[in-house]
C-alpha cells in the first residue's frame, strides 16, 4: 500500500538545515499495523506527515496504492487524503467552536456527503466510539479520553483504508490510553490499515511490526506474528 | 457547507466578543462616515437635476473685460432672452429672471419681510419643472402685479383661505394679485425661488418701451439672469459658435467703444452648482470640497478595514490550528478562503446594518451641520442603499481577502505538531498598517486645526472698519429715505447710541462698479471702479483712518458735487502714491451721440482712506472710491453704532422712532458682524465637516490600536511575567509595551506632515487674506495622536503588566 524509496526530508530554516529523515525506505501492506517508535526529535512525525501527504519529501519517491504521489499538487493530495487517510494527533486537535458532533462530521462536508447520510454515518460513528451522549458537547467539555475518541471518530467517519496516528495516548492516562489501544486494534483487525508513532512498549506491543527510526534512518524493522 | 461555515462563523464571534464588538464597531462607525458622505456627495451631484428638461436648458453669463479688469458675472443683459430667440433657431423659449431682494409682504394684519422671490417670465413653467399645485401654469405669470407662491408662503399669509385671487402688499404700496400656489422648490436648486412676481409688472413700471428697448445701451448693463430652453437634439456649443454674428449685429459697435472685451459664457444649467464661479450669482457648491469629501470617505474606510485585517491577521496563533484541521481532514485552500471571506463579509454586513440604523438617526443633526436636508430611505434613495451593500461588499471583501489569504497559507503539519506559530509573519504589514492608519488621522487632524485657525483669522481679522456693535437696518420706505437726517438726530438722543451713517451699499457684501476716468500720467484715463455712496457720518462712524487729505465736511458745499475720496488700492493702482490729494476723478464716461451727462460726476480727491476689506476675506482689497450725498437715492443702508450697555432697550427704542418714522414699513436689522460671519459659512461647514470625520477616523484607528494592543499583551504574558519575576516594574513593563506604538504613531506624523502642508495649502491658495502653516500645528498634532494612542495602548498594557505574575507563567 505504501511504499518509499530513499525518502530525504531536509528542514531549512534561516540559520539551520535539519536532515529530519535521511532515505528512508520502507513497505507498508495494506491490512498491517506498524507502529514507529524513537527518540524525541528522530523524524516520527516528519515521516507520518509525508506519508500523511500532509508534506512533501526533499527527495526520494513515496508510491500510495500504486501511485507515484510525491510531486502531486497539494490539490491533488488534499483529494487523495481525504477519501484514504485518516488522522489522530497526540494533542486531539478538535476545532473548539465546533460540537463533538460538527467536529466528526467535518470530513463528510468537505466530500459533499449528503445531510441526512451525514446525519447517519456521525451518529454511527459517535456509537461506536462510545461517545454519543456527548454529541452536542464542545470539546473543552470533555476529559482528554473522551476528546481522543471523537478524534478517533472523526479519523474513521469517511472510511479511509489508512489511519495515521500520532503518539494517540501520549496525552491519556493509562486506562483511557487502553480504550484507544483498543478501539485502532479493532479497527485494525476490521481491515484498516494502521500506522502509529508512539513512545510506549505496551502500545506497540499491539502492532504487527515495529520500525526504529534514529536521527533520521531506519535502524531496525521488527516483524512480530501476532497469535 | 455553508451552515457549518456560518456555524463557526457565528460561535467565533461568539467567543471572541471583545474583538468583534471591536471590529463592528469600527467597520459601522467607517461606514456610517461613508454613507454620511455619498448622501452629501449625491445631493450636490444631483443639483437642478430635477427638471425633466435641464439637458436643454442653459444660463447664459458674461466674461468681460474692461481697463484689462477681468469680470465673470453670472448675469447678462435684458435684451438677450428675446433677441436670442430670434436669432438663434436652437432656442425654444427663454426665462429671464431678475432678483428683487428683501421686500416686505402685508396681508391684513400679517407682515413678514421676504426674500428669494423674483420676476420672471411667463416661460418659466414651460422650461423649468416647478409644480403649480394652484392656478395656470400658462397664464399665472402673464399679467402684470401677478404673484405665484410657494406652498410654504401661501399657508404662511393665508393659511387655510383659498390664496387664488388674493391681494398682497409688496413693499410700500404695490398690490400683487395671488394667481398661482407651487410646490416648494427642492433644496437641490441652485436657486431656491420662494415666489415668482410676473415680468410683465416690471414692463408695467419701466414702459413697455424703456422695457423692451434694444438700444445699444441695454447690452452693457448685465441686470438679469437668462434662461434658454433650447429645442431637441440641438447643440448646446451651437450658442456660442454663432455668437461672434450675433455680437457683430447688437453689440461691437458700442463695446469697441467703450473698450470692453466680452465673452459669452454658456453654462449648462446642471452644471451651475459645482461648476460655476462667477460673481452674483447664487450661492454655489465647490467640486473641491467633492473631492475632499470623496477622500475623506475612502481614507475612513481604509482605516477600518485595515483595523480588520490587522486584528484579523493577529489572531491567527488562535485561527492556525482550526485550518490545520480543516486541511487534514481534506479542505481544500479555496474553501478555506471562501470561509475566511464569509466570516469578514458577515461582519460587515452586520456592520451595515447597524450603521444605516445610525445614519437614520443622526440625519437630523448632520442635516443641521451641513444645512441640507438629507434623507436615506429606500424609496427615496434606493441607489444610495444599493450604493452601501456594494461599499459593504468591497469592503468585507478587501479586508476580508488578507487575512483569508494568509491564515489559509497555512501548513497543517507545522501547525499540528502543536507547536505555534508565531505571529511574525504579519508583523512588518501590521506595522504599516497602523502607520497608514495613523498617517490618515494625522492629516485629518491637522487639517481640522489649520481649517479651524484660518475660519478664526478671518473672522477676527482687522477688516479696516468697525464691524462690532453695529446695527443695519435697510430702508425700504421711500418717505424715510427723504428724513434720514431727523432720524439720525432721534436716534442719538438715546445715549447708548454713539452715531448713525448711512450707505448705498452694505459694507462686506454689494457693490457698485461703473467706468471712471483717472488723472494719469498722460490725461484722463479708464479704469471700472468700485463705489459706494455714502453720508457725512459714515466714515466716522466705521471708524476708517485718513492716509492723506480729510474726510467729508458737511460744512463744504461741493463736497456732495465734486469730491472723492479713494482707499489706498486705488491711489497706487493710478500712481498716485502718496500725493492723491488734488488729483481729478470722473464717475461715469460720456458717450458718443448722449446728450445729457446724467449720472457724471467729475471732481477731485480729497482725501485717501486707509486700505479696509469690503469684500470677504477670499478677496484682494481692490480700488473703491466714495462720494458723498445726502439724496434719497443712496440712503439704503442705515448703520448704527451702539454702546455695549443696555442693547436690548436701545434696539426697542430704534424701533420705536423707526415706526413714526414708517408707520408702513416694519422695523428689520440685524449686526453687521454676524452677518460678516456669514461670508464664510461654507468655511464654517467645512470646519464641521472635517471635525466630525477626523474625529472619527480616530476613533476607528483607536479601536484598531485598542484591539491590537490587547492581543499583543495577552500573546506576551507569560514574557511579562518571567520579566516581573526578573524584577520588572510596572512602569518598565507599560513602557516596553507601549514604545513600539509610540514609535509607529510617529513615523505616521512624520509621513503626514509633507503631505497635509501641501493639501491644506491648496486649499489656503484660494483666500487672498490667509494664515501660514506653522509648525507649531503639527507638533500639535504629533501631541493629540501620540495622547490618544498612548492612552489606548496604555490601558492594555497597564492590565497586563500588572497582573500577577504565577499566573502569567502558568499560562500556556
Ligand atoms: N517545520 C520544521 N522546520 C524545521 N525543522 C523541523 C520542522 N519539523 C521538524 N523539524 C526538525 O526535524 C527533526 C525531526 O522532527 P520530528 O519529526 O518532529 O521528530 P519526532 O516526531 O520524532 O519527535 C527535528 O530535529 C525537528 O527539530
Ligand atoms: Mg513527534
Amino acid at each position: 500500500m505504501i511504499k518509499t524509496k530513499n525518502l530525504i526530508k531536509i528542514f531549512r530554516t534561516d540559520e539551520v538545515e535539519t536532515t529530519a529523515l535521511n532515505n528512508v525506505n520502507l513497505e507498508i501492506n495494506e491490512g498491517e499495523f506498524v507502529a514507529i517508535m524513537g527518540p524525541s526529535g528522530c523524524g516520527k512525525s516528519t515521516l507520518l506527515n509525508i506519508i500523511g501527504l500532509l508534506d512533501n519529501p526533499s527527495e526520494g519517491e513515496l508510491h500510495f496504492n500504486g501511485y507515484q504521489v510525491e510531486n502531486y499538487s497539494e490539490r491533488q493530495r488534499t483529494n487523495l487524503r481525504k477519501e484514504n487517510i485518516g488522522f489522530v494527533f497526540q494533542s486531539f486537535n478538535l476545532i473548539d467552536e465546533l460540537t463533538v458532533f460538527e467536529n466528526v462530521e467535518l470530513p463528510l462536508l468537505y466530500m459533499k456527503v449528503s445531510g441526512s447520510e451525514r446525519k447517519r454515518r456521525v451518529n454511527e460513528a459517535l456509537e461506536r466510539m462510545n461517545i454519543a451522549h456527548r454529541a452536542k458537547h464542545f470539546p473543552q467539555q470533555l476529559s482528554g479520553g473522551q476528546q481522543q475518541r471523537v478524534a478517533i471518530a472523526r479519523a474513521v467517519i469517511s472510511n479511509p483504508k489508512l489511519i495515521l496516528a500520532d503518539e494517540p495516548t501520549g496525552n491519556l492516562d493509562s486506562a483511557n490510553g487502553e480504550e484507544v489501544m483498543n478501539l485502532l486494534t479493532q479497527l485494525n483487525e476490521e481491515g484498516t490499515t494502521i500506522i502509529m508513532v508512539t513512545h510506549s512498549p505496551s502500545d506497540a506491543d499491539r502492532s504487527h511490526r515495529i520500525i526504529q527510526l534514529f536521527d533520521g534512518h531506519v535502524v531496525t524493522e521488527n516483524m512480530r506474528q501476532k497469535l | 457547507m455553508l451552515k457549518n461555515f456560518l456555524i463557526t462563523i457565528i460561535r467565533n464571534f461568539n467567543r471572541n466578543k471583545f474583538y468583534t464588538v471591536l471590529n463592528v464597531t469600527g467597520l459601522s462607525v467607517g461606514l456610517i462616515c461613508a454613507i454620511l458622505i455619498v448622501l452629501f456627495i449625491q445631493e450636490e451631484l444631483s443639483y437642478d437635476k430635477y427638471n425633466v428638461k435641464h439637458k436643454r436648458i442653459v444660463r447664459l453669463a458674461s466674461d468681460f473685460t474692461l481697463n484689462g479688469k477681468r469680470d465673470r458675472v453670472a448675469t447678462s443683459p435684458m435684451p438677450f432672452g428675446p433677441t436670442f430667440k430670434q436669432e438663434f433657431p436652437e432656442v425654444e423659449e427663454f426665462v429671464r429672471v431678475q432678483g428683487s431682494g428683501r421686500q416686505q409682504f402685508r396681508y391684513g394684519e400679517k407682515e413678514f419681510y421676504e426674500e428669494r422671490i423674483s420676476y420672471v417670465d411667463s416661460s418659466v413653467f414651460r422650461v423649468f419643472s416647478y409644480k403649480l399645485l394652484q392656478g395656470d401654469p400658462d397664464k399665472a405669470l402673464s399679467e402684470p402685479y401677478s404673484i405665484v407662491l410657494n406652498q410654504t408662503l401661501a399657508k404662511k399669509y393665508f393659511g387655510d383661505e383659498d390664496p387664488l385671487g388674493k391681494v398682497l402688499i409688496v413693499g410700500e404700496d404695490r398690490s400683487f394679485t395671488v394667481t398661482g400656489v407651487m410646490e416648494d422648490i427642492p433644496g437641490n436648486s441652485h436657486f431656491r425661488f420662494r415666489g415668482f412676481y410676473s415680468m410683465k409688472t416690471l414692463e408695467a413700471l419701466r414702459g413697455s418701451e424703456e422695457f423692451n428697448s434694444t438700444e445699444p445701451i441695454t447690452f452693457w448693463s448685465f441686470s438679469n439672469y437668462t434662461f434658454l430652453l433650447l429645442k431637441e437634439n440641438s447643440r448646446v456649443e451651437a450658442i456660442k459658435e454663432k455668437f461672434p454674428l450675433y455680437y457683430e449685429k447688437y453689440m461691437k459697435a458700442l463695446g469697441d467703444q467703450l473698450g470692453i472685451d466680452y465673452t459669452l459664457v454658456v453654462q449648462k444649467l446642471a452644471d451651475i452648482h459645482l461648476k460655476s464661479d462667477l460673481q452674483w450669482d447664487a450661492p454655489t457648491g465647490n467640486i473641491k470640497y467633492i473631492f475632499i469629501l470623496s477622500a475623506i470617505a475612502f481614507f475612513i474606510l481604509s482605516i477600518a478595514g485595515i483595523n480588520y485585517m490587522n486584528m484579523a491577521t493577529a489572531r491567527s496563533t488562535k485561527r492556525a490550528r482550526e485550518v490545520g484541521v480543516r486541511k487534514v481532514v481534506g479542505a481544500h485552500r479555496d474553501t478555506l478562503i471562501r470561509q475566511f471571506l464569509m466570516e469578514s463579509l458577515s461582519l460587515t454586513f452586520l456592520a451595515l446594518a447597524i450603521a444605516i440604523i445610525v445614519v437614520e438617526l443622526i440625519l437630523p443633526f448632520f442635516n443641521s451641520l451641513v444645512d441640507k436636508d438629507l434623507a436615506l430611505s429606500i424609496s427615496e434613495t434606493p441607489e444610495i442603499l444599493v450604493f452601501s451593500v456594494l461599499l459593504a461588499l468591497i469592503l468585507g471583501i478587501v479586508s476580508g481577502s488578507y487575512p483569508a489569504f494568509y491564515l489559509s497559507s497555512f501548513h497543517p503539519a507545522v501547525i499540528l505538531k502543536g507547536s505555534t506559530i508565531k505571529g511574525k509573519a504579519g508583523g512588518m504589514l501590521r506595522k504599516l498598517l497602523v502607520i497608514s492608519q495613523f498617517t490618515v488621522s494625522a492629516i485629518m487632524i491637522s487639517g481640522t486645526i489649520i481649517v479651524g485657525i484660518q475660519l478664526n483669522y478671518m473672522n477676527n481679522k482687522d477688516m479696516g472698519f468697525s464691524k462690532e456693535d453695529v446695527l443695519v437696518s435697510i430702508v425700504r420706505d421711500s418717505l424715510m429715505r427723504t428724513r434720514i437726517e431727523p432720524l439720525k438726530d432721534e436716534l442719538r438722543k438715546n445715549p447708548n447710541i454713539n452715531t448713525v451713517a448711512t450707505s448705498n451699499t452694505l459694507i462686506g457684501f454689494d457693490g457698485s462698479k461703473t467706468v471712471h476716468l483717472y488723472e494719469g500720467e498722460e490725461g484722463m484715463e479708464q479704469y471700472a471702479l468700485n463705489f459706494s455712496v455714502i453720508d457725512f457720518d459714515y466714515l466716522d462712524m466705521m471708524q476708517m483712518k485718513m492716509m492723506q487729505g480729510r474726510k467729508f465736511d458737511r460744512n463744504i458745499a461741493s463736497d456732495t458735487s465734486s469730491a472723492f475720496i479713494v482707499n489706498q488700492a486705488a491711489a497706487r493702482k493710478f500712481n498716485w502714491n502718496e500725493n492723491a490729494v488734488g488729483k481729478k476723478l470722473q464717475l461715469g464716461v460720456e458717450l458718443e451721440g448722449e446728450e445729457d451727462d446724467d449720472g457724471i460726476m467729475k471732481g477731485e480727491v480729497v482725501g485717501v482712506v486707509a486700505d479696509f476689506h469690503y469684500r470677504p476675506l477670499r478677496e484682494n482689497i481692490e480700488p473703491i472710491n466714495f462720494l458723498v450725498s445726502e439724496h434719497e437715492r443712496f440712503r439704503r443702508v442705515m448703520y448704527v453704532k451702539l454702546n455695549q450697555d443696555n442693547r436690548e432697550e436701545t434696539i426697542k427704542y430704534i424701533e420705536k422712532v423707526w415706526n413714526e418714522f414708517s408707520p408702513k414699513m416694519a422695523f428689520n436689522y440685524f449686526f453687521l458682524d454676524e452677518r460678516l460671519r456669514e461670508n464664510y459659512d461654507s468655511e464654517v461647514r467645512l470646519t464641521w465637516i472635517f471635525s466630525i470625520f477626523s474625529l472619527l477616523s480616530i476613533l476607528i484607528a483607536s479601536l484598531g490600536l485598542f484591539g491590537l494592543s490587547s492581543f499583543i499583551a495577552e500573546q506576551r504574558t507569560k514574557e511579562l511575567g518571567v520579566r516581573k519575576v526578573l524584577g520588572a516594574s510596572v512602569s518598565q513593563l507599560v513602557y516596553l509595551l507601549t514604545k513600539e506604538f509610540v514609535k509607529l504613531i510617529i513615523i505616521a506624523n512624520i509621513i503626514a506632515i509633507p503631505i497635509a502642508y501641501w493639501a491644506m495649502n491648496v486649499w489656503l491658495n484660494d483666500f487672498s487674506y490667509r494664515i501660514q502653516i506653522s509648525w507649531w500645528i503639527f507638533l500639535l498634532t504629533i501631541i493629540v495622536s501620540l495622547a490618544i494612542g498612548i492612552c489606548t495602548v496604555a490601558w492594555q498594557s497597564f492590565r497586563a503588566a500588572s497582573a500577577d505574575p504565577v499566573n502569567a507563567i502558568k499560562y500556556e
